[in-house]
């Protein structure tokens, strides 16, 4: 695993229910800080880019790991910080998974997503990531196993999609 | 983010380039604070911005929340980012050039 915080303690990350083994060089596996979201977006997008000539799907995949890590950033530690797991599994089709142990949050049903039919003069700032990732991502899947949000993201559909 | 802004009458071009993401809004947000006093028109010239996430697209929301009375439009967005702002609703800012 790469990019981990040397320092805290590694809390009981639920990756093997999700990913399974994670011993490949088509796996990359990310555990630091979550007010660290750029610094874990780029290390993502680089996996990305070394795994799929796709402009599309690059800038798909960006967009979905950035939306949702600052989203964890912003939202997930009421008080102070806490940690975020990032994968990224090229194996079969390219997906993205993000867990983090914050508030209890489903993206799929608890966010609050906005007209988009209001004219602009009348439209509310913010709820517009959850929105573009969900219309974006191939299949967005939410799951909470323990004490973790756990968010998977198919950016390129694989065999078994 | 880079920003290129040129004055025509009452009308301002900002030509940005760079990635619109939330430390290019904020660079976004700095570079046209104030951009609409006096002014009848703003462009905003995408064509090189590469990238835009839901920060970008509030950074202009509050640009044209900003600029009542002011037209406000997007020129020469390309591909996914155009996407990006008509799938958010902000269709009727772009304009072709």
């Amino acid at each position: 695993m790469c990019g981990s915080d040397e320092g805290i303690a590694s809390p009981d990350v639920p990756s093997r229910e999700v990913l399974g083994t994670t011993d490949s060089p088509d796996v990359l596996e990310v555990l630091m800080e979550a007010d660290r979201p750029q610094e874990i977006l780029e290390t993502l997008c680089q996996f990305a880019d070394g795994h799929t000539e796709d402009e599309k799907a690059r800038y798909v995949f960006r967009l979905i790991c950035d939306e949702f890590l600052e989203n964890i950033a912003s939202y997930a530690y009421t008080s102070g910080n806490g940690p975020v797991y990032a994968a990224a599994d090229a194996r079969d089709g390219l997906r993205v998974i993000l867990m983090d142990k914050g508030v209890p949050f489903n993206p799929l049903t608890d966010a609050k997503v906005p007209d988009v039919t209001l004219p602009l003069e009348e439209r509310e700032v913010g709820g517009c990531g959850i929105l573009i990732s969900r219309k974006f991502a191939k299949r967005l899947e939410y799951r909470r196993i323990d004490d973790w949000n756990v968010t998977i993201a198919v950016i390129i559909e694989g065999s078994e999609d | 983010m880079d920003f290129e802004t040129t004055v025509e009458g009452t009308t301002v071009t900002v030509k940005a380039s760079g990635k619109l993401d939330s430390i290019g809004a904020q660079e976004f947000s700095q570079a046209t604070d104030g951009l609409a006093k006096d002014m009848k028109s703003i462009v905003l010239d995408f064509e090189d911005v590469s990238y835009v996430s839901s920060a970008g697209l509030r950074s202009v929301l509050k640009l044209k929340m900003g600029s009542k009375g002011v037209d406000l439009r997007i020129i020469k967005a390309g591909g996914m980012t155009a996407e990006i702002f008509r799938t958010a609703g902000f269709g009727s800012l772009l304009k072709d050039a």
